[in-house]
């Protein structure tokens, strides 16, 4: 435990409770919480969702939501009682004291008011630098220039939607700092983001760190972000602090059974295999009391399938937005080869705006294309829309969705979501209860609605509603990202069995490397639309890679890593759209020649599975 | 994974149309307004149901010799020039009232209801040319519109309801549409799509069911306009024809008289006016316990 004088600390919660009430019962969001964090140091908050996380960065803030009350305990920021102060106080030190980064920037700044505007607002309170229009502008600029906005003169008359989501973000770090807070929270900061973009942002944000040297709580899921950036670090569950100590200690030497199987669920992009899922009923147990067995840690790898059919054939894909061509613009998607084959998992990667949604669509027949076959299972042509395809081509093809909130319709139940395929495609000798048998959900589920369940059981619910179509194709997009990791190895698994027993070829389309890397066999890498690498999973993690997926790599924030390198600046400023001819990464690569701006780059096949499109040679691109 | 708290509960309670039912009519009565409102409703519905055995004489059946008669006696509110009971043409009233609204908004409802949906389904060049249409008819002042209708067509019941319908349909349209296109986007609906159903199951089953807590409170706040609307073109001479028992046409009749017989217009001004205030405050309790915020729908 530290031992401080109250005025050296930022942070002193003590016994703190957070209730509301549900009809005449009281619910502890918070129960018993006791913090403390020096002046200066970065303190991380990692939990689940519903672990109170996000209620404790409000409570950090003075603010609680509406229903919610301080049953007992105290709240000390700066040795000052935040929850003894009221109106014109609570107002003066939320705008002297403390700043908060939001997780969404794009929604948290106003869309109709120049950034200028917004910034000035921040620091309305400083008068030397709200004096005169001079003084406003020249402060605004500094701040955004501390974030590193490129152009932040220009970038004072422009509107929110005019910049991207990773700039989106800075500016609300330029506004958390516009009044000189001593404490900045910041709410999963680059949860939204790019891994590039991440890493930028964090880089960032220790640096403003070495330099304002204000006291930061970072709330977050992710443990690798919080190994990088914090010194000291709380572990949230069902709304108590299970462990807190030295970030090193904590995330090195974990004691609670808790924060060692959360470590243990992460996958990892060094290390192949799909980890073990956190078992939430021993940890329960323990919790009162009872002897916590030994977590079997065991990865489990999973073996590719050699020989099969292929089930989906993609020959020369382009899809373009615009209807008519535009000069100075490409195609969005352009000239993809892919196949997915019987019992495959082939993951798609790329970041946000690359396209693989859009391929997704494409062979769901819900987006039309300009060129290129699709062929499923090396017969049946697809036609460009689901209209125009027969309903055993519709069968064959069936889509899981990224959030399971919204795939599933709040008004139905789970029978009638399942049912419904089994239906309309005529299977026979399926029923609601096999379905959710098959997926690990007990059968009485089936009349329930999708409110009633869990995040992890509704995805469950989906991927249910996806194969019991008897499907040889299915699109998976993004099945994990928006879970838990400790259910999201779970459903990993899943994905494994159902590929393997029904051999069913999974199209994985996600961002995470290291999802890919623990459950996928075949592996394409998309920049703008465009493949840049493909190759099995241990070739693409292997040392040749594309300059793309090197610096894809490069940017991983995970637990244990050296986490003193930083991305070149510059590196995360992804272009609005692919260039009309060359290499679509010539604007952010670090080899990059006369010949990658006018001419597209050939395929090299490193070997018979593996291929990199590059004009760099083969030696120039290998990285350790 | 914001608002992890609330899905905790929400996994508890909710299960089924008929808990569903049961926790709207909760919430209902813990207010007292919607609570008031709802009573009016209902009490109206049955003095108009019931009037035939409510009403001391025939609503419509002249008495020379009990002409412009003070209340009591057989005549609880007294008569009008014609000698006719106040109180049973009051009653009676009630019936055209009720019966014409209720059956017009719920037809614009209806008819508002589909067009919306399959404006928000198709979208493109359909949704553009239903909505750009809708609008021009809005365009139009309501009552001026209903003139035109009646006018041509003349005054019964059905073109009282074929005008209410046209004049009703684009605002109902208008809302529900912008309910239903807050749907279309939903991952579910996707699925439907990508599993090749066709319009009609994707508008019933997918997304009515979503949307038909809006759609309730669009018709409870349409039926109030509806009866002012209705009561409107019955006094200027437009809607129910003589000897119809009629609030808006008692009004128009006796307002001459005001000062000698004043329950002639008083009593049906005050039964109009507590089934409008029971009405809108009804909508506004419905809509508050499901949850639909009216300001966000109207400016959408």
């Amino acid at each position: 435990m530290i031992t401080a004088t109250k005025e050296d600390l930022a942070i002193d919660v003590h016994g703190l409770d957070i209730s509301y009430m549900s009809g005449s019962r009281r619910v502890n969001v918070l129960s018993g919480v006791s913090l403390q964090l020096r002046q200066g140091e970065v303190l991380g908050l990692v939990g689940e969702s519903g672990s109170g996380k996000s209620t404790m960065a409000g409570v950090l803030l003075a603010s609680l939501r509406t229903s919610s009350f301080v049953s007992s305990g105290t709240v000390h920021l700066d040795g000052v009682d935040v929850f003894k102060l009221a109106g014109k106080e609570l107002r003066a030190f939320r705008a002297g004291h403390v700043a908060l980064v939001p997780q969404n920037a794009g929604a948290a700044l106003t869309p109709t008011m120049r950034i200028g505007e917004q910034l000035t607002e921040g620091f309305r309170l400083d008068s030397a630098a709200s004096e005169t229009c001079e003084s406003r502008r020249a402060r605004a600029i500094e701040l955004l220039k501390l974030v590193r906005l490129p152009d932040a003169a220009a970038a004072l008359e422009k509107y929110p939607h005019q910049f991207s989501g990773g700039q989106q973000q800075r500016i609300g770090i330029a506004m958390a700092l516009a009044a000189r807070p001593r404490l900045l929270v910041l709410d999963e900061p680059t949860t939204g983001l790019d891994v590039v973009t991440q890493a930028a942002i964090l880089d960032t944000l220790t640096r403003l760190h070495k330099e304002l040297g204000m006291a930061m709580v970072l709330v977050s899921h992710d443990l690798g972000v919080i190994d990088k950036m914090c010194s000291q670090v709380a572990v949230l569950r069902r709304g108590k602090v299970v462990e807190s100590g030295d970030t090193s200690t904590v995330l090195r030497n974990p004691s609670h059974p808790y924060t060692k199987g959360l470590l243990a669920s992460v996958p990892r992009v060094t290390v192949p295999g799909i980890p073990p899922s956190l078992d939430d009923a021993a940890i329960d147990a323990f919790e009162k009391g009872a002897e916590m067995h030994p977590v079997d840690g065991a990865l489990y790898e999973r073996l590719a399938p050699q020989g099969t059919a292929p089930v989906l054939t993609i020959r020369g894909l382009s899809v373009d937005y615009n209807r008519k061509p535009k000069p100075g613009s490409a195609p969005t998607v352009l000239d993809v080869d892919l196949d997915v084959h019987a019992g495959e998992i082939v993951a798609l990667v790329g970041e946000s705006g690359s396209g693989k949604s859009t391929i997704a669509n494409v062979v769901a027949g819900l987006q039309g294309r300009q060129a290129g076959q699709l062929t499923l299972n090396a017969q049946t042509e697809l036609a460009p829309r689901v209209a125009h395809r027969a309903k055993s081509v519709r069968r064959a093809v069936q889509i899981i969705f990224q959030n399971a909130d919204t795939s599933l319709n709040p008004r139905r139940t789970v029978r009638d979501a399942i049912t419904r395929p089994l239906r309309l495609f005529n299977v026979k000798g399926l029923t609601a209860e096999q379905a959710l048998a098959e997926v690990g959900l007990p059968v009485n589920f089936t009349e329930r609605l999708p409110g009633q369940l869990s995040g992890g059981q509704r995805q469950r619910v989906g991927i249910a509603r996806a194969v019991s179509a008897g499907p040889s194709l299915v699109l998976a997009d993004e099945i994990v990202s928006a879970l838990d990791v400790s259910v999201q190895s779970s459903i990993l698994r899943l994905m494994d069995r159902l590929a393997k027993e029904n051999n069913i070829g999974f199209l994985f389309i996600t961002h995470d490397l290291a999802v890919v890397r623990s459950v996928a066999d075949r592996v394409v890498v998309l920049y703008l639309g465009r493949i840049v690498e493909e190759g099995t999973v241990s070739e693409i993690f292997g040392s040749v890679s594309h300059p793309y997926t090197s610096l894809l790599m490069a940017s991983v924030i995970e637990v244990g890593d050296d986490h003193s390198g930083a991305i070149a600046p510059g590196q995360d400023e992804v272009p609005a759209g692919p260039p009309a001819q060359g290499c679509p990464f010539a604007s952010r690569c670090p080899l990059v020649m006369d010949i990658c701006r006018s001419v597209r780059p050939p395929a090299i096949e490193v070997s018979g599975t593996h291929s990199i499109r590059c004009h760099a040679p083969l030696e120039k691109l290998e990285h350790l | 994974m914001t608002s992890p708290t609330i899905v905790v509960e929400s996994t508890q309670v909710g299960r089924g149309f008929w808990t569903d039912l049961s926790r709207v009519i909760r919430s209902i009565l813990r207010s007292k307004p919607a609570t008031l409102g709802f009573a009016l409703v209902t009490l109206h519905v049955l003095l108009a149901v019931f009037a035939p055995l409510l009403a001391p004489g025939n609503p419509t059946s002249n008495n020379p010799a009990a002409v412009l008669q003070f209340p009591g006696g057989a005549y609880p509110l007294g008569t009008d020039t014609l000698g006719r009971d106040i109180l049973s043409r009051t009653l009676y009233g009630g019936q055209y009232a009720l019966t014409v609204s209720f059956a017009s908004t719920a037809l614009a409802v209806l008819l508002g209801t589909i067009i919306a949906g399959l404006a928000a389904f198709y979208g493109g060049w359909l949704d553009q040319v239903i909505t750009r249409l809708l609008d021009s008819v809005l365009a139009v002042p309501a009552i001026l519109a209903m003139l035109v209708l009646v006018t041509v067509f003349g005054s019964g019941p059905e073109v009282i309801v074929l005008a209410v319908v046209v004049v009703y349909t684009g605002g109902v349209t208008r809302v529900v549409r912008a309910a239903a296109m807050d749907i279309m986007p939903k991952d579910y609906i996707v699925a439907a799509r990508a599993r090749g159903e066709g319009v009609f199951y994707i508008l019933s089953r997918e997304v009515f069911p979503n949307i038909l807590d809006v759609v309730l409170v669009e018709f409870a706040m349409r039926a109030s306009w509806v009866v002012l609307l209705v009561s409107s073109l019955s006094f200027l001479g437009f809607g129910a024809n003589p000897p119809t028992p009629d609030w808006g046409l008692m009004v128009a009749e006796n307002r001459s008289l005001m000062a000698v017989v004043p329950l002639a217009t008083l009593a049906p001004i005050v039964f109009l006016a507590t089934l409008i205030v029971g009405l809108n405050l009804a909508a506004d309790g419905l809509a508050k316990s499901l949850g639909v915020d009216r300001m966000k729908e109207i400016l959408g």
